[in-house]
């Protein structure tokens, strides 16, 4: 899944490690993420949400085609 | 290879906090001082039995006994120091509480073991087609492997089925 971690951290001027610390994971979570090679949990997406302070669909961008619906 | 990538075969940690992880770490090591007294236990039956039965006991199993218990002492004594230092320092608790509540690695952990569990089925076959034109004892003992790993599975599956 496509997401906008990546553009939103850049924006706070935030480093990989301050965010993977920030929501509780590593840093490599962060760039799976940010690369779109691993899907965050609910409770994962939630903790991103609240950290930028925007909703979870601002940051995960949703294809319908990809999830086959 | 991490000492992480061994444990996510055997812990699921759901620590959030270091205090928590430290809860998860105690427990960890009355487990490597269970070991290590299964260590220490091998080598005593293994002393006795050299006393008793010096004259019928076989080369081979004295060694496998002695190796195993070594192993299970080495193992426990390591495991016990790795937690103590890693509970004395509080950055390197965060580190390993990361690394092993991270949801990532524990997806990694879990899809690793599927594949090894398919690998390690589709050896048994292997052995067991194998092992029916030599001996018959090794026959049973390996489809009594593969009925333990099926009738745990589905038991596993059932109780976890209940609390979710």
């Amino acid at each position: 899944m496509q997401t906008r971690i990546q553009e939103l951290r850049k924006e706070r001027r935030i480093t990989q490690s301050e965010l993977a610390d920030a929501v509780n994971v590593t840093r490599q979570t962060i760039i799976s993420l940010e690369n779109g090679k691993y899907n965050a949990s609910l409770v994962l997406a939630h903790k991103l949400a609240q950290f930028f302070n925007v909703t979870i669909e601002e940051i995960f961008i949703f294809d319908l085609e990809e999830e086959n619906l | 290879m991490s000492g992480w990538e061994i444990k996510g075969l055997f812990y699921q940690c759901t620590a959030r906090t270091n205090e928590e992880y430290k809860v998860e770490l105690k427990k960890r090591q009355r487990l490597m001082i269970i070991l290590l007294l299964l260590g220490v236990l091998t080598l005593v039956v293994m002393a006795v039995l050299m006393i008793t039965k010096f004259d019928t006991l076989e080369s081979y199993t004295a060694g496998f006994f002695c190796g195993v218990g070594t192993g299970l002492i080495l193992g426990g004594l390591l495991g016990v120091r790795k937690i103590q230092k890693t509970m004395k320092d509080e950055a390197a608790l965060k580190e390993a509480r990361l690394i092993e509540t991270d949801e990532r690695e524990q997806s990694i952990s879990a899809k690793a073991i599927h594949m090894t569990l398919k690998i390690m089925l589709l050896s048994i076959y292997l052995l067991l087609l194998l092992c029916s034109f030599i001996t018959v004892e090794a026959v049973t003992v390996l489809s009594l492997l593969v009925a333990i790993f099926f009738l745990s599975y589905i038991i596993s599956r059932k109780a976890y089925s209940q609390r979710m």
